[in-house]
């Protein structure tokens, strides 16, 4: 055997069958390695040779060989190493473990799940409308009343009524119109509590809240109308139950895939997001159902819009929101919403007329306390 | 050491060593290594199978490791944490291969991007079964009466998997470690192991931990006699009764130690579960010091968090003096739609997740090199193996096992090497 230049005399061979290691002579060329064992002669070709590791600062390197993936050798003292380096550069830049190794799987993979995700996200409003659905109506109700019992504590308001009865025959017959022909196993319960809030909430399972400020600030009862039927949409799709399961969903990944400190800072972060961004789905959802209802009646949805166009200039005196802000908001922007609603309005006819828009804005000069 | 050799014979945890323990059966065998003779021959050789002393020796040097983790902050920080997989796989491979036994090398041959698959199908099992659970419980009870049970259901789960984790990984780590070509494995299944160790940690939950060392004991002696080098066997001898006295005192202590204690039991538990181990005929002896692993807890940790907070308090310094911003960024209620605490928060995004990105590196290097890896250093640097052995007699059982890595650890932030 050829024992020049090429000659290693440090290195020791492992079967990989029992634990025993033996010294061994390694030829060296560009072809592979031959070990010389005392039974034998191996070739390693070098097309299957793959370094294992790197070790004690270039003193000692380990190979491995495709056919035989237990068998080793080592090959020790830096000067033998750097004459395998130079025999064959290529195979010690592709060393096992590395992120280079395993980057084209990771590719696949991410991808993958990159794929799969966005599946899953786009199915996910279906799947939760499903389970909202299988909750029964009477736990919807429950969990809307206890809702509402935790709202209370912050807006004490929320336990009384404004019950002026030309004022609430008015809202009744509204609230009949709306809900002509739409199946529901509860009650729609709406009631207009003595608060300043310009604005309207639905609760799981069929309560909605007008707050007085709103209808102080409403020019007509269209506008009324307009948000009532919104709110009714909220009711009808289910979207305070669907939001708690949604929620409990990205709850549920975001604490799971991002564990310690600084992972649940960008988990709450992240669920914030996907909550928002859903929150503006439901409310395009409701725009749809007010609308849709609206036009089934021959009324139009332009006193939605009129409402908005008045919150929008408002709300451009309060701040100049960033393009950002605007984006992460759980409503879409007012401006989207109107030129939603203005297309897709067909109907002219008015909700109500002066006498009983009239009555609908005295509602609150009685009031009782539940 | 390694650097500066004789030619032809080139290495010091070298077999002549053991060989020069072997003749003298009196001498203390130690990790430290010793000088052989170059024209010394070699003890092994697969025609004279000699009965060897197993020696415990560590190659590694902290300055190597610094500087890989060094690197390791800027990969995390380049590629948005995904290098972590890899950084602990080859954190692994390093300490592995730089530890000899019986003068050849261990080998590590996990991969980061099994790990990476683990942690991904973990993570999304772990998700869903939470979901599910919430669900059930919204459904039936709603969330404010379903809080209380929401509570428990969450300790009973992640208790659960914290014990499943436990076997997961180990079994993950040993599948994955080669001595001189042959597969170490783990049998036994998560099941069984979850069954083993099921009344010892209820009556542990139960007894506010009194009965603790009952549990160490019951999950140490199952990954144990689980454990094979090929043919060779690990046997675990322990008893829960013998270290009850230690953990009661430190049980007592805990209130007036705030939890210190605990790093002392730490390194007491180590002790007791080496020193009770043997791999066939194989004994594990160590002397390593409880109060010296409490030392490296307690300092490592502080020196961590001081590191930490550092890099968080420059961090903030350059955030807040760029956005003037200092207001609670993380107002968590979210119940006010568009308010101005909401607007900060998005404007501050992109810092933050700046931050982030480099608090979180920072951080897992910080408590991996100062925590994990001096315990692991003090561990090899006090042990020995007594025992002969016919290296013939080891033998390979099976290949190496594929498979996904262990996720659960991972989820669970299970720190260490």
């Amino acid at each position: 055997m050829s024992t020049g230049d090429t000659a290693i005399r440090t290195a020791r061979y492992l079967d990989g069958k029992v634990a025993q290691e033996q010294e061994v002579t390694l030829t060296l060329s560009v072809e592979g390695m031959t070990i010389h064992t005392t039974d034998a002669d191996i070739t390693w070709p070098r097309a299957e040779i793959e370094l294992v590791d790197h070790l004690d600062r270039g003193a000692r390197v380990r190979f491995s060989h495709e056919g035989e993936p237990n068998a080793r050798v080592v090959v020790l003292g830096r000067e033998a190493v750097e004459r395998c380096h130079a025999c064959w550069p290529e195979i010690f830049s592709n060393r096992r473990g590395g992120l280079r190794r395993d980057l084209k799987r990771l590719s696949i993979g991410v991808a993958g799940l990159a794929v799969a995700g966005a599946m899953a996200f786009a199915a996910l409003p279906i799947i939760i409308s499903i389970l909202a659905a299988l909750v029964p109506a009477s736990t919807e109700k429950r969990i809307g009343d206890e809702a509402v019992a935790a709202l209370t504590v912050l807006i004490p308001e929320l336990s009384k009524r404004c019950v002026d009865p030309d004022g609430l025959t008015v809202i009744e017959r509204l609230v009949e119109t709306m809900t002509e022909g739409l199946e529901r196993d509860t009650p729609l319960r709406v009631k207009v509590v003595p608060h300043r809030l310009v604005n309207a909430m639905a609760f799981p399972g069929g309560q909605v809240f007008i707050f007085q400020g709103l209808i102080d600030e409403a020019r007509s009862g269209a506008e009324i109308a307009g948000v009532l039927a919104h709110e009714i949409g909220h009711v009808h799709h289910r979207h305070g139950m669907e939001r708690l399961i949604r929620d409990g969903a990205i709850d549920a990944v975001t604490s799971v895939f991002s564990p310690g400190t600084t992972g649940s800072i960008s988990g709450s972060l992240a669920s914030q997001i996907a909550s928002r961004s859903y929150g503006r789905d439901a409310e395009r959802e409701a725009d749809n159902f007010a609308i849709e209802r609206l036009n089934s009646l021959g009324y139009s949805a332009e006193g939605i819009v009129d409402f908005f166009e008045r919150a929008q200039t408002r709300q451009a005196e309060k701040q100049d929101s960033p393009a950002l802000v605007r984006f992460l908001q759980s409503h879409p922007g007012p401006e989207d919403r109107i030129a939603a609603i203005r297309s897709g309005s067909t109907g002219n006819g008015q909700v109500l007329d002066q006498k009983d828009w009239q009555a609908l804005r005295k509602v609150c000069q009685l009031t009782v306390t539940e | 050491m390694t650097d500066d050799k004789k030619p032809g014979w080139p290495d010091l945890d070298d077999p002549a060593t053991t060989e020069d323990a072997d003749r003298n059966p009196t001498a203390v065998v130690t990790s430290v290594p010793m000088t052989a003779p170059a024209q010394e021959p070699s003890a092994i050789n697969a025609s004279d199978p000699v009965k060897q002393r197993w020696q415990l020796a560590y190659h590694g040097r902290r300055k190597d490791l610094r500087r890989m983790l060094f690197r390791h902050v800027l990969l995390l920080f380049a590629t948005v944490g995904t290098y972590w997989f890899w950084s602990r796989t080859n954190v692994r491979r390093y300490v592995w291969g730089h530890l000899s036994v019986g003068g050849s090398r261990l080998e590590y041959g996990g991969r980061g991007i099994e790990l990476f698959v683990g942690f991904v199908i973990a993570g999304l099992a772990v998700a869903l079964l939470l979901w599910a659970l919430q669900y059930m419980i919204l459904a039936s009870v709603g969330p404010l009466r379903g809080q209380a049970i929401w509570l428990g259901v969450l300790y009973l789960v992640f208790t659960a998997l914290g014990v499943l984790a436990i076997y997961s990984r180990h079994r993950y780590m040993l599948r994955r470690t080669t001595w001189r070509g042959i597969h170490c494995d783990v049998v036994g299944s998560p099941s069984g192991f979850a069954v083993r160790v099921a009344i010892p940690l209820l009556v542990t939950v139960l007894t506010l931990g009194f009965t603790y060392p009952w549990l160490a004991v019951s999950i140490q002696r199952y990954l144990v006699r689980n454990m094979s080098v090929g043919t060779l066997q690990f046997t675990y001898s322990g008893r829960g009764t013998a270290i009850i006295m230690p953990w009661l005192a430190c049980w007592f202590l805990l209130p007036f130690t705030l939890g210190l204690s605990l790093a002392w039991w730490r390194g007491f538990a180590l002790r007791y579960h080496l020193n009770n181990m043997q791999l066939g005929p194989l004994r594990f002896e160590t002397t390593l010091r409880p109060w010296r692993i409490f030392r490296i807890y307690v300092v490592g940790t502080i020196l961590a968090s001081l590191l930490v907070y550092g890099v968080v308090f420059v961090l903030t310094g350059i955030i807040a003096s760029m956005s003037g911003v200092l207001v609670d960024v993380f107002d968590p209620s979210g119940l006010i739609i568009n308010s101005p605490t909401f607007a900060q928060m998005t404007a501050l995004l992109p810092s933050l997740v700046f931050s982030l990105l480099i608090v979180f590196p920072v951080s897992y290097v910080a408590f991996l090199y100062l925590v994990s890896y001096m315990t692991l250093e003090h561990v090899f640097e006090t042990t020995v193996i007594r025992g002969l052995i016919d290296p013939d007699q080891v033998r390979k059982v099976q290949d190496r096992r594929s498979g996904p890595g262990d996720g659960l650890d991972i989820l669970l932030g299970m720190d260490g090497i």
